[in-house]
């Protein structure tokens, strides 16, 4: 068929509108320079202008207020703690007892870590402490505590905590907050004078220290508070939160640390983390009673063996919740509290008014107002994700709802604990499972709970792109020498076996680019001054930041540790409303239509990187999704389901409160097939029309399954031709082959066998796609990408490359760039524990097998098929691939 | 973890397509450049030389050596196809300020072992201006180049072209393909009644997406060492 006749612009234009319709966030094309006629360049600076008045509207100025503060004298030890315990008395408390030992210990000179259940008063054991030190210090101008949360938006509250006990206790202190939400006057202020308290998070404390002028500020330092230190233990806002403290420390070596954590396992490594070999650990015996109650189905045998929404309990929720309590209901993932919300406003529209939702997309001020909402009581029923978990107590909260599995221990302890804290009284949490297996998973937790059994929280172990940014922050604040950097980052406990090559290579990186000088004429990032560039630095070289371009490229880029690339979604007049995964509006079509903040937003278009939605009315034809949507398994938990399922098998009595309505699944999980117990692994082969399925339940979670099932089916596929479906839960994995396939002769000790499991697994995985995936925050931590920042002038254009495209240049020319092979590792590391798969591996040569021909899936294999086929493995080339999707589409 | 974990062995075997556009006849190469066999002529877009330096120049740690990696496979594509000439759709480099003294080095060093081969650049919106190094050996040809039925320009042809067929580059094509559960993003040509595209020839380029399977377009993608009509 002849094509219609079209000219070649409108050829061009039909492409660009077709992929602007279709929502693509892809790299721009580089469009032709304009040449600007004078009149036009006139006119584009008022375009600009009006859209900079329209978007920031001028905020009125912030008075300060001088506050009159007497000048401050020092106390002795004893007259200070008078003080502290009058302000105590003027407000009838009395202190307790583990916070006497903190301000003892402070005195002393100690440093440690602090360890109550939530709510007990752990913010001022640790800070009343360091506020009496700091009482009996000399006058000096500077910060003399420093108070570091994790969570922006709770550092307001802290600081009104800390101005209450300070005026009450040491009223020539001032007290501060240092965010990015700090307003200019009040920064230049700080800079001017240093309040002698200062509430601040890591990222902003990390921006504090690029000044120049930040040994000033932080010379008087005496103590530093770190909040919800089990927060940022496991990830890399906490390891750019110890090479700061490095820095302080440096600086101010007698200073103290105290970290306050939740509930952890390793509560040791946790306190060498933060406050070094010589931690003090107080704990208090304040243990608040946790009962967990479950609200059961009706019918258990019409209750679905699968599923994650949870919906089926609606009705019995709603009967249950009373809008006259305030209650919390926590789900797991963003678009379930989305559901969940659409749900009860349906049934329930005249909750419409106290009733709202809460998590981590939803615009900030949104956010703001329902956590104020909570606090005042005009919003009684919150639907919310973690970003509920943390934070300051909401006292007028009484009831706790956790839907689905809480897939840790820690977690359902944390959210129990959100309820209200009368004295004594037990936090209480009722549990709402979304399938029949939950009830399981619940009555393992409390028995997890009543044997004192909660998960570690591992601290990583020094992160190159971490470092890099610190080196460049330190560049900037003043420089340093390569030795005095060296002994600095090697008091982070993340950094202390960091090696001389891989510092050198950090500091090769930002001076010359990598290895190979030729490889990098142009680079400038960081300057050797006094030193010689070729490679070493003299031994007095100081390696400086110069360039101003280069500096606020990097004050732009800290603080990007913990965003993922989202997309902003704006109505058309441009009020936001949140955000959502670019991934997700890349695949949104114009007309398209998914619940959002509990509305139907139809989608647009995308504009200047962000998505244009406007209300609509009707169903929602696609769902959102959001990068982190899936909590991961942990291992005790995991633990602790074996157990309860091994007591089930041995004929234990079911005096679970959920025992009653797990029997009948139990049953059949028996008469079909067998109850594990701990020591044995349950097999189950099954064939269907599909073709012939391998189920196994190793109950360690969805991401060891994932990975367990692609090592198991690349090494059957190695020994015999075939291809393998595999999908994957928390419970267990299953492998279908749709040609006829014999799993049972395979089941051999070699399969299961350790020898190369890592080869294998990175054979299997394809870890390169991982890794490449990883290495969008290594680039943007470490400085690769240029930070698109909205307000970042136009001239980025030219220096625009998405991460995955420069993984794949790194990757093809310097194959062992030390950030490649960190991305290979995190990419192991976090999606596949290589060392909890090996265990798993010999746990199952180990155990007594138990294989089972099936007729019809089992209570524990049905979950399994209605997964979707999550992945394939086959051994197909590319052409191959193109070839068979070309066979596709013909057929359709 | 879907089709990421699908798992590939890639089978090199080099594969062309020759497509017939007004009576003559064209090579689309899996170099990312396509040959003309009437003038003995290869053509090649959006080299893109000096990004990694460009990038280096703001802080950005790029190795240069992306460069090597397009010299070798243009200068396989030349002794492959014996071409006498070859013609640049634009874009041969990046930016000015990212032709350092070691990139224009490199390219006299290689455009010497290419000695008898006509350079003729059309210019892009990325080196409208630029001057040429004198060892570079271009021949200059503007922005725009029509020979017999066929118009040569870098992004939308200015003049009257509405008989001509017209061959352009500066949209980086790429295209994505779906089924079966499996996907793909290659970068591609597009051949239509009267415009093809080549493909960026660059590796280190994003790229816009084009749809596959119109009626009157024909799509040809560049996978590893195959061109495959999709």
């Amino acid at each position: 068929m002849p094509a219609p006749k079209s000219s070649i612009s409108a050829e061009i234009r039909k492409l660009k509108k077709r992929d602007e319709e279709n929502g693509v966030v892809q790299e721009p094309v580089k469009a032709p320079r304009l040449v600007r006629q004078p009149d036009a360049e006139k006119q584009w600076d008022e375009v600009r202008e009006k859209a900079r008045k329209r978007t920031t509207p001028r905020k009125p100025a912030e008075k300060f207020k001088k506050v009159l503060r007497p000048d401050h004298v020092p106390l002795n030890q004893e007259a200070a703690l008078e003080s502290a315990n009058a302000w105590f008395r003027s407000r009838n408390w009395e202190p307790f007892e583990f916070q006497q030992r903190v301000w003892t210990s402070r005195l002393n000179g100690e440093s440690g870590l602090l360890h109550v259940p939530t709510g007990a008063g752990k913010t001022y054991a640790a800070f009343i402490g360091a506020l009496i030190q700091a009482m009996t210090r000399p006058a000096k101008p500077g910060v003399r505590i420093l108070y570091i949360t994790p969570l922006k938006a709770v550092s307001r509250d802290i600081r009104l905590a800390l101005e209450a006990a300070t005026n009450g206790i040491a009223p020539a202190f001032s007290v501060e907050d240092r965010t990015g939400d700090t307003s200019q006057a009040a920064r230049a202020r700080q800079k001017l004078q240093s309040p002698e308290i200062l509430v601040t998070t890591p990222e902003s404390l990390s921006l504090l220290l690029t000044s120049t002028d930040h040994a000033k500020t932080f010379g008087a330092l005496e103590t530093v508070i770190l909040d919800e230190w089990h927060e940022l233990l496991g990830n890399k806002r906490g390891s750019l939160l110890e090479l700061a403290l490095t820095r302080l420390r440096a600086l101010r070596p007698e200073m103290a640390t105290w970290a306050l954590t939740a509930t952890i396992a390793n509560l040791q490594e946790a306190a060498v983390a933060a406050a070094g070999e010589k931690a003090v650990i107080v704990t208090a015996d304040l243990k608040r009673p946790v009962i967990i109650d479950s609200l059961l189905p009706e019918k258990i045998d019409s209750f679905p063996w699968a599923g994650h929404l949870g919906l089926r309990m609606s009705a019995k929720l709603i009967s249950w919740l009373d809008p006259a309590i305030s209650t919390l209901v926590f789900t797991n993932t963003r678009s379930q509290a989305e559901r969940w919300y659409s749900e009860l406003l349906t049934k329930k529209p005249e909750w419409a008014k106290t009733m709202a939702l809460h998590h981590g997309s939803l615009e900030r001020s949104e956010r703001e107002r329902v956590e104020a909402g909570i606090k005042d009581g005009s919003i009684t029923l919150v639907i919310a994700t973690s970003t509920l978990d943390l934070g300051v107590d909401f006292g007028p909260v009484e009831r706790v709802v956790q839907i689905g599995s809480p897939k840790g221990i820690a977690r359902l302890l944390q959210r129990a604990g959100r309820a209200s804290h009368r004295p004594g009284a037990p936090a209480r949490i009722l549990f709402v499972p979304t399938h029949a297996l939950e009830l399981i998973e619940i009555a393992s937790v409390r028995r997890a709970i009543a044997q004192s059994i909660v998960e570690a929280r591992r601290p990583i172990d020094e992160p190159l792109d971490v470092l890099v940014q610190h080196l460049v922050t330190r560049a900037l604040g003043g420089g340093f020498t390569r030795d005095e950097i060296a002994k600095e980052v090697r008091t982070a406990d993340a950094y202390k076996n960091l090696s001389d090559s891989d510092l050198d290579w950090a500091l090769l990186f930002i001076t010359q680019g990598g290895e190979s000088l030729q490889a990098y004429e142009n680079f400038r990032r960081v300057v050797i001054d006094g030193g010689e560039l070729n490679g070493t630095a003299g031994k007095n070289g100081i390696y400086k930041v110069v360039d101003a371009r280069i500096a606020r490229t990097h004050r732009m880029s800290i603080g990007t540790i913990q965003s993922d690339a989202s997309i902003k979604l704006k109505f058309q007049r441009g009020r936001e409303i949140g955000s959502v995964d670019e991934a997700f509006v890349s695949k949104l079509k114009p007309g398209d239509r998914f619940l959002f903040a509990g509305r139907i937003l139809k989608f647009r278009r995308m504009e200047n990187m962000a998505a244009i939605v406007q209300l609509a009315n009707g169903a929602a034809t696609v769902s959102p999704s959001w990068a982190g949507g899936r909590l991961p398994y942990s291992a005790p938990l995991s633990k602790a389901v074996r157990d309860t399922l091994s007591k089930y098998a041995d004929g234990e009595e079911f005096n679970d409160p959920e025992g009653g309505a797990i029997e009948p699944i139990l049953q059949a999980q028996r008469r079909l097939s067998n109850l594990p117990h701990e020591d044995e692994v349950l097999v189950e082969l099954a064939r269907t029309r599909d073709g012939d399925h391998m189920f196994v339940f190793p109950f360690e979670g969805r991401a060891l399954h994932e990975a367990l099932g692609a090592v198991l089916a690349l090494r059957l596929a190695k020994r015999t031709k075939a291809t393998f479906s595999i999908s994957t839960n928390d419970y267990g994995l299953e492998l279908l082959s749709a040609e006829e396939f014999h799993f049972m002769p395979a089941l051999d000790r070699d399969l299961i066998s350790t020898d190369n499991v890592e080869e294998d697994l990175k054979e299997a995985l394809n870890l390169t796609q991982m890794a490449r995936q990883k290495f969008r925050d290594i680039a943007r931590i470490a400085g690769l990408v240029h930070p698109g920042h909205p307000s970042a002038r136009k001239d980025a254009k030219q220096l625009q490359a998405s991460a995955g495209l420069l993984y794949d240049v790194l990757r093809r020319y310097e194959p062992n760039h030390p950030l490649i092979q960190q991305a290979e590792r995190q990419a192991m590391a976090d999606l596949v524990d290589g060392e909890r798969l090996k265990k798993t591996l010999v746990w199952l040569a180990d155990a007594k097998r138990i294989i089972n021909r099936v007729a019809r899936p089992t209570p524990l294999g049905f979950p399994l098929l209605v997964e979707r086929w999550g992945s394939r493995l086959s051994t197909e080339s590319l052409t191959d691939r193109i070839e068979r999707m070309k066979a596709q589409w013909t057929k359709i | 973890m879907d089709k990421n974990l699908d798992k590939s062995v890639s089978s090199p075997a080099r594969r062309i397509e020759t497509v017939t556009i007004r009576g003559e006849e064209f090579d689309l190469l899996p170099e990312r450049c396509a040959f003309r066999r009437a003038d003995q002529t290869l053509l090649a877009s959006d080299l893109h030389w000096g990004k990694a330096e460009t990038f280096q120049n703001a802080g950005l740690a790029l190795p240069s050596t992306v460069i090597e990696d397009d010299l070798a496979r243009l200068s396989f594509a030349i002794c492959t196809t014996k071409a006498e000439r070859l013609l640049i759709l634009g874009d041969l480099i990046h930016s000015a300020c990212g032709v350092t003294q070691g990139v224009k080095d490199r390219v006299s060093l290689w455009r010497k072992q290419h000695a008898n081969l006509t350079l003729q650049v059309i210019r892009g919106n990325h080196d409208r201006q630029y001057p040429w190094p004198e060892s570079w050996n271009i021949d200059d040809i503007g922005t725009e180049l029509e020979d017999g039925e066929f118009l040569f320009t870098h992004d939308e042809p200015r003049s009257n072209h509405e008989e001509k067929f017209v061959w352009m580059g500066h949209i980086h094509p790429v295209v994505h393909l779906k089924g079966g559960g499996d996907s793909l993003r290659l970068p591609c040509f597009m051949i239509e009644r009267n415009l093809g595209l080549l493909p960026a020839f660059s590796a280190f380029t994003g790229g816009m997406s084009i749809g596959a399977r119109a009626s009157g377009k024909r799509v040809f993608a560049v996978a590893d060492t195959s061109v495959i009509e999709v």
